[in-house]
């Protein structure tokens, strides 16, 4: 029984952390999308960006911050 | 007198052949912007934001018909500060004058995965008398206005050029040109272009120009259309 106990005790602290570790990666990756909806909003309201320099301005900030968030959650 | 006039007409005919084929080697600059939100931002990705674009290497290569703009292919010191140095420029690939119109090749693939040719609106510049030289070139200054609409907000930007009727070509960097004469220096309020070498040659074909057959030419609205619908997360709450 008390291994029983322990082997449960293991899988609950094991979902925990995963659980945690997942929404971690989501709330990172809503970051990443705030990231770039303010690169872009800076873009066309403070620098007077066009439509496209900005999209791209704002794609790339989306894919670094991606990929720091894929670093940061790979196992 | 009349062999001396003959002379130098026979004389000055092969030096206007060779002035309508050519290369022109440009540089370009950031403008620093220090108190720039977007580009503080920018700057914690980037740190060579400003001083990567010393590495690029640009090329108009042109014919008496046409001109291809075009920055060389090369790995330079740090890739994501060159991502944002080219976004600052606008330069998103190989750009073609023809007929007084710009088509741009669209294959950064950083706004839509599909390769377009946007078809580029020319400005209207206003002539100037103020001259300077460059690289031994007399020039003249051109400025224009530039009108950028984004949703519901207008804003414009001034252009000035600096272009040379000694070299009678109506080319120049980017999308600018359509000038009596080649523009050796172009400031915008982001960057300015100055020309390093010019080189003239002899040879007929000399641009490997871009195919307009090879892509779907659009408007820059149509394209902004489609930009719009593949970065639809930027403009979700």
């Amino acid at each position: 029984m008390k291994k029983l106990k322990k082997v449960f005790g293991v899988f609950a602290v094991a979902l925990l952390l995963m659980s945690m570790s997942n929404n971690a990666v989501v709330i990172k990756k809503d970051t990443c999308t705030l990231l770039a909806q303010t690169a872009f909003n800076y873009a066309v309201n403070v620098e007077d960006a066009d439509f496209a320099t900005a999209v791209a301005y704002a794609n790339i900030v989306y894919n670094n911050c991606n990929k720091k968030v894929s670093i940061v959650a790979a196992p | 007198m009349k062999y001396l006039v003959l002379l130098f007409l026979l004389c000055s005919i092969p030096t206007l052949s060779q002035n309508s084929n050519g290369i022109v080697e440009y540089k370009v600059s950031l403008t620093k912007k220090d108190s720039s939100k977007l580009d503080n931002m920018l700057l914690k990705m980037a740190n060579n934001l400003y001083t990567i674009s010393n590495e690029f290497e640009f090329k108009l290569k042109f014919d008496k018909k046409s001109s291809l703009f075009l920055l060389e292919k090369k790995i330079y010191s740090d890739d994501m500060s060159a991502q944002l140095a080219k976004v600052k420029i606008g330069y998103r690939g190989r750009i073609l004058q023809k007929h007084g119109a710009f088509y741009v090749e669209e294959n950064s693939q950083q706004l839509v995965s599909k390769k377009y040719i946007i078809k580029k609106d020319t400005l209207i510049w206003k002539l100037t008398k103020q001259r300077k030289k460059i690289n031994n070139f007399l020039c003249y200054k051109a400025t224009s206005i530039k009108t950028v609409n984004v949703g519901k907000k207008t804003s414009i930007h001034n252009i000035e050029a600096w272009y040379t009727p000694e070299i009678n070509v109506p080319f120049g960097p980017s999308f600018y040109g359509n000038l009596p004469g080649l523009i050796l220096e172009l400031k915008t309020k982001d960057f300015v272009y100055g020309v390093k070498k010019i080189s003239f040659i002899k040879e007929k074909e000399l641009l490997n120009s871009l195919n307009l057959k090879d892509y779907p030419i659009i408007t820059e609205s149509e394209f902004e259309d489609k930009i719009r619908s593949s970065s639809s997360f930027l403009f979700e709450d």
